[in-house]
């Protein structure tokens, strides 16, 4: 076993679940997002020892999300761009719910790459911008304007039943 | 663009952690993490042993002429001229005064000075060698590239990898495969089979000099003594979508003249692989 193997393993075990949704959020395809979530891993075990004990999970986030830009930028994610986002269904409607998801999947991936990663570690990972600003690389600044563009363009993405009284939850 | 409001914010928030799926965790995750980092490892030692493997080659052509005239010339497979009877030879332009040749084609494209080599090109990629010119300025190099190939500048100066290779420029998509033999002691362990080819984002000089944006490298081992291996390296502009897969392929076909080259059953090389179209 390699050091700090058990460490590792607690590590996926704990936070696993959480990097994996993170992981279809930014792929929006569960194949997909279990493939980015295994290759972030893979690439962040051998140097385990040395990051274990600073903020790992920050650093696992990291290479998740530069991973998926750099997928994006060869292409390999073999997804398509919707043309449009998909209709959400009305409250009543008993797939409501996996109507809002497939939406909102459509929306956040209809955002460029870096509003998309914005969204998923400012709103959904619940990061600071500064935090944000620091995993992402960039200025504060451009994650605010890149907030603000990302927000404009999901709620001009979402339907109104979803941006109305569905988000209102 | 002003700021979101918090409020906005905030039901993103709500909305994000409502919709976004509690995946099942997936079955046998470390296993295939473990699986996947010791995979990267391998990758990376052949890479380099590749990359120092054809250094290595590169400097002994120019600062130890010795070293290189110690490697014999490769030993023609015994059955060449009945396995591929009567080849005729890629009608490629090659310079008066200059030692580029074109490989002899059958069933495949055989690389006389690349260890023997013999690959079955992708449909109307091209192929070219250029021999050690036996006073070291020139090791022994095979090309098999997507676009044209136009020999030029023999010998080439080491110090400009742009003349060294018979392209001056690769277009959107193309790619180049440079294949040179190696006997060197130790890269027996470095070998994998099927050959693997294993990217980098930052291409070399001689990659970048032609306008190359990502780079491919490993080693195609099976070679006849003397020589241990072939490093092989594929310089590639742009996406060039089923390239890899393509020459991963091809080198995966590699026949060195042990026997298993068939004779060619339809009239092959000029047709298949015409030598100055792309």
């Amino acid at each position: 076993m390699d050091p700090g193997e058990g460490d590792f393993e607690a590590f996926v075990a704990a936070r696993g679940p959480r990097l994996l949704r993170v992981a279809w959020l930014l792929t929006g395809d569960a194949h997909l997002a279990e493939d980015l979530l295994q290759s972030a891993l893979a690439k962040v075990w051998p140097k385990w020892p040395r990051i274990a004990g600073d903020r790992p999970e920050a650093y696992v986030r990291t290479v998740l999300v530069h991973l998926h830009a750099s997928w994006w930028r060869r292409r390999w994610r073999g997804e398509l761009p919707y043309g449009e986002v998909p209709d959400a269904a009305g409250t009543a409607d008993p797939y409501a719910h996996v109507d809002l998801e497939q939406s909102l999947a459509a929306a956040v991936r209809a955002l460029p790459v870096r509003q998309r990663a914005v969204v998923v570690l400012r709103y959904f990972e619940d990061l600071s911008v500064e935090d944000t600003a620091a995993t992402l690389g960039c200025s504060p600044g451009t994650v605010k304007s890149q907030s603000a563009r990302a927000l404009s363009a999901l709620r001009a993405a979402l339907p109104a039943s979803v941006a109305g009284g569905e988000r209102h939850g | 663009m002003g700021e979101p409001s918090a409020e906005d914010e905030r039901e993103l928030r709500i909305l994000l952690e409502r919709t976004v799926p509690r995946l099942p965790a997936p079955e046998g995750l470390l296993g295939r993490v473990r699986e996947r980092a010791r995979r990267t490892r391998r990758r990376r030692r052949t890479a380099a042993a590749a990359a120092v493997a054809v250094t290595g080659l590169a400097v002994a052509g120019t600062v130890l002429p010795g070293l290189l005239r110690e490697i014999p010339e490769p030993v023609p497979p015994a059955a060449s001229a009945s396995a591929v009877p009567g080849p005729p030879a890629l009608e490629v332009p090659a310079p008066a005064g200059t030692a580029w040749q074109a490989p002899r084609a059958g069933s495949g494209v055989r690389f006389e000075h690349v260890a023997g080599v013999t690959l079955r090109l992708p449909e109307h990629w091209q192929a070219l060698e250029v021999p050690d010119d036996g006073r070291l300025k020139v090791a022994a190099r095979g090309f098999v590239s997507s676009q044209r190939l136009t020999p030029y500048g023999l010998p080439c100066p080491v110090k400009s990898p742009k003349s060294c290779v018979p392209v001056a420029a690769l277009g959107p998509d193309d790619a180049l495969l440079t294949l040179a033999p190696l006997a060197m002691d130790g890269l027996e362990k470095k070998i994998e089979w099927p050959p693997v080819l294993y990217g980098s984002d930052s291409p070399s000089a001689a990659c970048r000099a032609i306008r190359g944006t990502r780079e491919y490298s490993g080693l195609l081992g099976g070679t006849p003594a003397p020589y241990t291996a072939v490093s092989l390296t594929l310089c590639v502009r742009g996406d060039a979508p089923g390239t890899v897969e393509d020459v991963s392929a091809m080198v995966s076909g590699a026949d060195f003249g042990k026997g298993t080259v068939t004779a060619p059953t339809h009239t092959p090389t000029t047709a298949e692989h015409p030598p100055n179209e792309k």
